[in-house]
């Protein structure tokens, strides 16, 4: 069975009111949205004259991959293995979490050291490891910061954008038991040295990755810190782990996915690293990993695929663009999504992976002004994408929402149930019109009806009814044509 | 191996309907004009941008004497030369108070280095990227390990693009292969940039102009 590790998003609701509350959250989102739009922004105007025709070649490439997804995937399996990595495939988080469970064992790890990966907290990687009395250590700073504040990451690509210097610092000194200066370079700088010594006790290291190259059997991964080089130099084996849909057909590709996520992502021209492998060391004498493994994850996604609406989402290349532009992410922050892939990917992504029923809030948590789609690199519809999962929530079985969902639908269903046979047929619509009209004259001119009344007393506690002013559009219409004539 | 036939038939009936006649996009594009004066200055100016140092210099007697004042002048006590023959022969024409380290010595040793000395593949203009093949002889951990990273770049290896430096990788792929685009950074906390992290904090590359008719 598909799964997203430790879902919450049931409690949407809940944990938007709480995030709305956190002060100290929404200020670090909002000065962490600003700076990296603005970045963003810059580094795409530098190229504006191409950067609409590489977003149409991008989306062309992954939708043209994902079409022939069978192929790829066999094609990267056989010049991968040739290439000396073991290549494994798991269908669910179970089946991915013991086949490395099983990896780290047989190379008798006692320490794993990972560098940033989104699919090991899509299924629960470090859990399962930890159970098995293994150490991990998360050595990205901004993981390493959630994985000893016992959180998840809020974003995909800052994980701990939710957190002001301080609590990092108090964090920092609670942890560490030591006297620490407060600013960012110090504390990075204590982070170096702890993790540091991590990376050298580590027997194992895992990474995710951002692109398989089926050509070469190769796959590439991107970082700024270093540590992801670290965690593939130092230990003795080394596990990448990628869902389905991270193929790319040709070596070449890469020339223009790479001159796109940096800027998309962070706003750099290309990130500091980008570190190609295509096989463990041939030489003993050499540094780097003797093994090199490729567990390839389904989860859920050749489900996605079968769908023709869905499929779009699986062309996703985790840039976190779509986070850092969308309106709600800004006032909520990541965790209130709850699931590990928050802000309009998520909400496209984690419904159909974690099951409907678990998610179905995440749909709706959208005014679907499309700034996601507008800024998507690969250029996803994401409005398009949740409302054909509004479409099957709202649909006839309840088992595929939750308890507040099907309030929620329950509700609206009548509702609209009117509003279509108003719009049936032109009478019917000025005769709908003109109570609508009535209705709404009154309702703004008391204080005291709307109040009481269920369904307009929700709505009025957050806003206020519109007096209708004039004469109605369609009226003016008709002067207008008798004028011209 | 039950998951891989579980995978590969859902991932096949998923598509087989789909039209799968459209082809892939040719993404062929224009490299930098202007010779290896141009392609110098590009690279100057984005390994600059990028918060690196690129020192170029007409042969390989000014490459040491670069090195000397490098070392000197940040008070290296030990420095970690990789195989790379450009590099060592480098490395051999500067005389100082440091103590050299080899690829054989332990690896924390390497890690103690103030300093680690590499060559490069190739240097690619339009980004400011070294491309480094640890198996190559560039040194995996000399280029990894010490906090100030010192490259050695011969200017015939500039080429413009990543597309040109994928080209001329041809069908041997070496089993590792880092782009380098300056030191190593975060802004992890509070989107505040630290240059300097698990990485290098100090990138230097020293390009040695190897043209026959040399500007010097």
């Amino acid at each position: 069975m598909s799964s997203i590790h430790n879902v919450r998003s049931r409690h949407f609701k809940q944990d938007i009111r709480s995030a709305i509350a956190d002060v100290e959250l929404r200020g670090a989102l909002a000065r962490a949205q600003e700076q990296v739009n603005s970045k963003r922004s810059k580094a795409v105007d530098a190229i504006a004259g191409d950067w609409e025709s590489m977003r149409e070649k991008a989306r062309s490439i992954k939708a043209w991959t994902l079409e022939h997804l069978d192929e790829q995937l066999e094609l990267f399996e056989s010049n991968a293995t040739r290439n000396g990595i073991k290549v494994h495939w798991a269908k669910d988080p179970d089946s991915a979490c013991s086949l490395v469970k099983d990896i780290c064992s047989q190379a008798d790890a006692r320490s794993v050291i990972k560098s940033k990966s989104m699919v090991t907290e899509e299924i629960g990687l470090n859990a399962v490891l930890e159970a098995s009395g293994m150490e991990v250590v998360e050595s990205d700073l901004g993981e390493w910061i959630v994985q000893i504040a016992g959180e998840t990451p809020s974003h995909i690509v800052a994980p701990a954008i939710h957190r002001s210097r301080k609590s990092v610092h108090a964090l920092f000194e609670k942890t560490l038991q030591r006297s620490i200066p407060d600013d960012a370079e110090s504390m990075t700088m204590v982070a170096r040295e702890v993790l540091r010594k991590a990376f050298l006790r580590a027997d194992v290291g895992i990474t995710g990755v951002n692109y398989l190259i089926a050509e070469t059997g190769s796959f590439l991964v991107l970082e700024n810190e270093g540590n992801q080089r670290l965690t593939t130099s130092l230990p003795r084996v080394h596990i990448a782990i990628a869902g389905l849909e991270k193929v790319l057909p040709r070596l070449a590709d890469l020339d223009l996915f790479l001159r796109m996520i940096g800027r998309s992502g962070t706003g750099q021209v290309v990130t500091t690293y980008q570190n190609l492998f295509s096989g463990p060391k041939q030489d003993p004498a050499e540094d780097g990993p003797e093994e090199m493994h490729m567990v390839l994850v389904d989860n859920g996604r050749s489900e996605m695929l079968a769908s023709e609406r869905r499929r779009q989402t699986l062309q996703c290349i985790r840039c976190g663009a779509c986070l850092n532009i969308c309106p709600v992410y800004r006032q909520i922050g990541g965790h209130a999504y709850g699931s590990v892939y928050p802000g309009p990917i998520g909400s496209i992504f984690t419904p159909p992976v974690a099951g409907l029923h678990q998610a179905s809030q995440l749909p709706y948590a959208s005014s679907l002004c499309g700034a996601c789609r507008d800024v998507c690199p690969v250029k996803i519809d994401i409005p398009a994408v949740l409302l054909d999962l509004r479409e099957e929530i709202a649909g006839d079985d309840a088992q595929k929402r939750d308890a507040e969902t099907d309030l929620k639908v329950r509700r609206e269903t009548p509702a609209f149930r009117h509003w279509a046979r108003a719009m049936h047929s032109p009478t019917r619509y000025r005769i709908a019109g003109f109570f609508m009209r009535c209705a709404a004259g009154i309702a703004s001119r008391t204080t005291v009806l709307d109040r009481f009344i269920p369904p307009l007393a929700a709505w009025r506690s957050e806003r206020s009814v519109p007096r209708p002013e004039g004469d109605t559009f369609r009226n003016r219409w008709k002067a207008r044509g008798r004028q011209a004539r | 191996m039950n998951d891989r036939r579980w995978i590969l038939d859902r991932v096949h009936s998923a598509i087989a309907d789909v039209d799968r006649e459209n082809g892939l996009p040719d993404l062929s594009r224009e490299g930098i004009d202007g010779g290896i004066d141009a392609l110098v200055r590009r690279f100057t100016d984005e390994v600059e941008a990028v918060s690196g140092v690129v020192h170029h210099v007409a042969d390989i007697d000014a490459a040491a004497r670069e090195l000397d004042t490098l070392i000197r002048s940040n008070q290296i006590t030990s420095l970690a030369v990789s195989r790379d023959p450009l590099a060592r022969a480098i490395s051999s024409r500067v005389i100082g108070q440091h103590e050299v380290l080899d690829p054989e010595d332990n690896q924390d040793a390497i890690a103690e280095a103030d300093m680690g000395l590499t060559g490069a593949r190739l240097g690619i203009s339009e980004h400011g990227t070294l491309m480094l093949a640890p198996e190559d002889d560039h040194g995996r951990l000399a280029a990894l390990l010490p906090p100030h990273h010192v490259a050695i770049l011969a200017t015939s290896d500039l080429v413009g693009t990543l597309s040109e430096a994928l080209a001329r990788l041809g069908e041997e792929i070496p089993p590792t292969i880092t782009f380098v685009s300056g030191p190593s950074r975060t802004a992890d906390i509070e989107q505040t940039l630290v240059i300097g992290i698990h990485g290098p904090a100090r990138v230097d590359i020293i390009l040695v102009d190897d043209r026959e008719s040399g500007t010097t």
